[in-house]
């Protein structure tokens, strides 16, 4: 009986991980401390840093209305996007994962939204809403100002991002209802079930591994696309769409502030570890 | 179990072989940036950037490098210009690279100062102006004037929102104005003289309420929620933004329209634009209130002169213009000029920067600034370029083009139109469109939103200034 | 006969109910064409198509950015991104979903953590490592940060979890390496994940912006979404050229979904598990 594992079993794992560790470890720790150091510093009009300063720009935060808005706008946004993205792409996937005449097409069609750059699409929907100009105003007979609004302003993003991200969604549930396997749907049709029922019962659970990661990366995008607000709103109107990593790309880019948005980051950071934690506990108890 | 190590070690290595092939093939692809001067640490330049072309291997031809941020038709002016520039002579060379929007490019530029990846020169907007100094890379292009025995004749309004301490730190490239837009076929219908535009914003409100109550029109008048108007208003009251001669003399600590009282009449006037009814606001990205005026939807908008070609390619209707109205006539009342000017940057090469300069006095000249501005719709910086051939045709073609061309060289010269000299106007507009928002939505009363625009604007400038020299 | 029909219903409904969610889905791209199509003065008087076909915004389009240049200099840059990313993610999901040892879960959650740090966080540090390593301007410099996304880590994880147990044990009773499981039977029946993913990871890069933008000056090397942004003037707004651009832009995209769709057919799966 083999007892020792030889030297290179033991190592083996770790050289699967060594490329992705190099060059995570290049550029994402290694700028990331960077990241987290100038948080506790002040910086230049550059950039560079020009001297620490302890907890001073998180004590900043705590007092900063906007910021504590920004959070605010995150939380409401990532919620409607996240459920509408997923339940739009999921369900679209379940439309089409059934062979009938013009599935392919609709298959390309679906995940169109994801070739658009946000830029593009920005320039889009930018004239879609526009308030005397806009198709959406003219087929409903308003004259809502969709991104002029306080009100809507944030529901028009969402209804944007949710449109890129749709995409994104359909193809990984698309990929994962094509891997359930064919003798589960036909052990479930010999029980008597009929289409809603395998949807629910069969396609659902089979692809909860796939739901849970297109749970988890929607979180994080929500969290990390900026592009749209900083076209269409630049997070206005009164701060209504300033998601945090819009204010974060405003204080670092157009502010110059580079010490207070590393804090900013840290702080979006820890948010998100948190919430990933708290989804990968729930995973455990909730995967088929 | 037999675990072939043996065969797992060459998996690796196959593996392995294949990614460094493709490495060391990437690296052999596209061009590599030439080694880094390591003479400095923080203005090295990178010896220039050669282009595959035409350099021969006298090796005497000075090569220059200049960012810039011109996109569109703006962009290929500036690739005529130095095309023509590179023909005319045979000892520089130089090399036009677009750096993205003014902003990225200044970000760009911001880490580039700190990895020696500079260029020869860069076009800075005009807010940049309290940056660049602070940032320390520059040499005044004023060294080099005295030194050649400069003599163009710079408008002097122009002139002045790059000086500093009486030095021209940058020159001039492109520049515009605020302007009121009109649609004159809604004006003429409603019966208003076209020929005597409004010179007040009251006026222009009058104009507004006749237009929408008479029907012909849905909106009066719009301006974009943008705080370079917010400045412009202030100018136009001949007061200043900020304490220290507006941060010309020594620089900004605080601002100064709280006690001089502009901001309130700013604040007053557009609240009562917003409140009268005959007022629209399509919010602060002005390319859209620019689509509601080319749509006649609003009959009247304030927006930079440089709009100018594309009003006249896409509006269907008659495009008038007028001087940027102010909140109440005065004399010392003007406009702040608007655009970017070129900043030589400190490579510690003296023959370069010499170099570098050759263009920037091209670009200045009578003739060239003529094209530049028939070409892209900015206003010539130089005052003889009115004069030219070039630029008479165009103007007789275009009347329009002369309006904000003469409202800058009217233009008083005082501390007030020389424009707020600071390192926050990123911020501070943010802030300013922060508050009209809520000021429209009724969330705010003027008084409010004094305050807060005057602490918040303040505090960023203790901060700037505090980590900033 | 009553099956035949049932079928025939069910299609039916199937393709009228794409129909309409598809015309909603595709409208914005729609326009985006419709728009590239029509004058300027047609944009703002409100049309929704028109029937001129116009397409000077083409021409104008690619007088004002080298955008065939920049297709092709983004197609090398997303394509070899995507095979290292391939390259680099199943190695690295096959060992933590495969493979037992010491710090697993621990170094997983590292790995997700890096998309939880804010891109603009660290982009300038980013460009400032490259730049002193003299690599500005380089393809190298434009896909290495790239090489490796815990995006694609963490859906392979998932996928290769996904596979049966049964199979992994199979294989290790024949002798069979992990190596040589992981290449010859795991990976063949991740397919259809490495096809979304293919698709998915090239557009990432494809999209990119501000990296390019920051790593490289030169006209030759810049990528597509610099030259969608060369079209839009600073000042005032021409939408025409810029919808022309973006539609060019779109075409190598479709290109990729109509090569990564093909690895995503379905039934891959139930072969395995029987042999």
């Amino acid at each position: 009986m083999v007892q020792s594992k030889s030297k290179f079993s033991k190592i083996e794992p770790y050289l699967y991980l060594l490329p992705a560790v190099i060059l995570f470890g290049l550029f994402t720790f290694y700028p990331f401390f960077k990241t987290i150091v100038y948080s506790f510093g002040n910086t230049d009009t550059a950039g560079r840093l020009t001297g620490l300063a302890g907890l001073a720009n998180y004590a900043k935060l705590l007092t900063d209305s906007v910021f504590l808005k920004s959070l605010g706008v995150t939380v409401v946004y990532s919620v409607l996007t996240v459920i509408f993205s997923m339940f739009i792409g999921v369900f679209l996937a379940l439309m089409t994962s059934e062979k009938f005449p013009g599935h392919k097409v609709f298959r390309t069609v679906y995940a169109l939204p994801m070739a658009v750059s946000a830029s593009a699409a920005a320039a889009i929907f930018n004239f879609i809403f526009h308030p005397s100009i806009g198709i959406l105003n003219g087929i409903l007979g308003t004259k809502i100002g969709w991104l002029t609004d306080s009100r809507y302003a944030l529901i028009s993003v969402v209804i944007v991002t949710v449109w890129m991200n749709i995409g994104v969604n359909y193809i990984f549930a698309l990929a994962a209802v094509q891997g359930v396997p064919q003798e589960l749907y036909e052990s479930a049709t010999v029980d008597g079930a009929g289409a809603l029922n395998k949807s629910l019962h069969v396609t659902l659970p089979c692809i909860s591994p796939t739901l849970f990661f297109l749970l988890i990366i929607n979180v994080i995008y929500a969290f990390q696309q900026y592009a749209q607000v900083k076209m269409m709103t630049s997070g206005g109107p009164d701060n209504s769409t300033r998601v945090l990593v819009y204010e974060i790309y405003e204080q670092a880019f157009m502010y110059g502030k580079f010490g207070y948005a590393c804090a900013e980051s840290v702080i979006l950071f820890l948010i998100l570890l948190l919430l990933t934690l708290a989804q990968f506990r729930l995973e455990r108890k909730v995967t088929y | 179990m037999k675990f072939n190590s043996k065969r797992g070690w060459r998996r690796m290595l196959a593996v392995a072989t294949a990614a460094a092939l493709t490495a060391s093939v990437l690296t052999g692809c596209g061009t590599s940036s030439s080694t880094a001067d390591t003479t400095s640490d923080t203005t090295t330049a990178d010896s220039a950037t050669s282009t595959a072309s035409d350099t021969e291997s006298t090796g005497s031809v000075i090569e220059i490098t200049l960012w810039h941020a011109m996109s569109g038709t703006n962009g290929e002016a500036v690739d005529y210009l130095v095309e023509q520039f590179n023909e005319s002579q045979s000892e520089i060379h130089v090399t036009a690279e677009y750096q993205g929007t003014y902003d990225d490019s200044k970000t760009k530029f911001g880490a580039a100062v700190q990895s020696g990846d500079v260029p020869d020169i860069l076009q800075m907007y005009e807010v940049g102006t309290q940056y660049m100094i602070d940032l320390d890379c520059y040499v005044p292009v004023q060294d080099f004037m005295d030194a050649n025995g400069y003599d163009e004749n710079i408008i002097e309004a122009v002139s002045n929102y790059y000086t500093y301490d009486g030095k021209m730190l940058s020159m001039p490239f492109n520049t515009s104005t605020p302007v009121l837009w009109i649609n004159k076929d809604i004006c003429a219908e409603a019966g208003l003289d076209v020929d005597n535009p409004p010179t007040t914003f009251a006026e222009v409100l009058e104009w507004s309420k006749v237009i929408v109550d008479g029907g012909y029109c849905d909106a009066g008048f719009s301006a974009a929620v943008y705080g370079w108007y917010f400045e412009q208003m202030i100018a136009g009251l001949g007061l200043n933004y900020g304490n220290n001669d507006n941060g010309r003399t020594s620089r900004m600590t605080a601002v100064e329209f709280d006690s001089n009282g502009a901001l309130n009449q700013v604040l007053t006037t557009w609240k009562e634009w917003m409140d009268s009814g005959y007022c629209a606001s399509y919010g602060t990205t002005t390319a859209d209130t620019q689509t509601a005026f080319k749509a006649g939807q609003v009959a009247m908008i304030l927006e930079s002169s440089g709009c100018l070609g594309t009003f006249m390619e896409d509006c269907a209707f008659e495009v008038g213009n007028a001087n940027f109205p102010k909140i109440e006539e005065n004399d010392d009342g003007g406009v702040i000029i608007g655009g970017a000017s070129m900043w030589l940057i400190d490579t510690g090469d003296e023959e370069r920067e010499n170099a570098a300069y050759q263009f920037l006095a091209y670009c200045s000249q009578a003739e060239q600034q003529a094209y530049w501005s028939t070409a892209t719709g900015y206003l010539p910086v130089n005052a003889d370029a009115v004069d030219t051939e070039t630029f008479s045709s165009y103007a007789a073609e275009t009347p329009l083009a002369l309006t904000a061309v003469n409202q800058l060289l009217n233009n008083p010269v005082n501390t007030a139109t020389q424009g707020c000299l600071t390192g926050v106007s990123s911020e501070a507009r943010s802030i300013f469109q922060d508050n009209i928002e809520a000021l429209i939505n009724g969330q705010k009363s003027i008084e409010e939103a004094e305050a807060d625009i005057t602490d918040r604007i303040n505090a960023a400038i203790e901060d700037y200034n505090a980590n900033n020299g | 006969m009553d099956k035949k029909t049932k079928k025939r219903l069910t299609n039916g409904l199937l393709i009228a109910g794409n129909l309409v969610l598809a015309a909603f889905l595709l409208f914005p791209i729609f326009y985006c064409l419709s728009m590239s199509l029509m004058t300027n003065q047609e944009i703002y008087a409100q049309k929704i198509f028109s029937f001129s076909f116009n397409i000077e915004n083409y021409a104008k389009a690619l007088k004002m950015a080298p955008l065939f240049r920049y297709i092709l200099n983004t197609v090398i840059v997303a394509g070899v991104s995507v095979v290292l990313q391939m390259v680099t993610g199943t190695l690295a999901a096959f060992a933590f979903s495969m493979l037992r040892f010491r710090g697993r879960n621990v170094l997983f959650l590292l790995f997700l953590a890096t998309m939880m740090i804010p891109g603009q966080a660290i982009i300038i540090a980013n460009y400032l490592t490259v730049s002193s390593w003299n690599m500005a301007n380089t393809f190298t410099a434009l896909i290495l940060p790239y090489a490796c996304t815990a995006f694609a880590v963490f859906n392979l994880r998932q996928g290769f979890l996904s596979l049966p147990k049964e199979l992994h044990e199979a294989a290790m009773i024949d002798g069979c390496t992990n190596f040589r499981y992981f290449y010859s039977i795991a990976l063949p029946l991740l397919k259809p994940s490495l096809g979304a993913l293919g698709i998915y990871e090239f557009l990432q890069v494809w999209n990119n912006y501000l990296w390019p933008l920051l790593i490289t000056s030169k006209t030759e090397m810049r990528t597509v979404q610099i030259g969608l942004s060369m079209l839009q003037d600073g000042e005032a707004a021409q939408y025409g050229p810029v919808m022309a651009g973006a539609m060019l832009v779109l075409i190598p995209s479709i290109i990729v979904f109509l090569v990564g769709q093909k690895q995503m057919v379905a039934g891959l799966t139930s072969g395995a598990v029987k042999g």
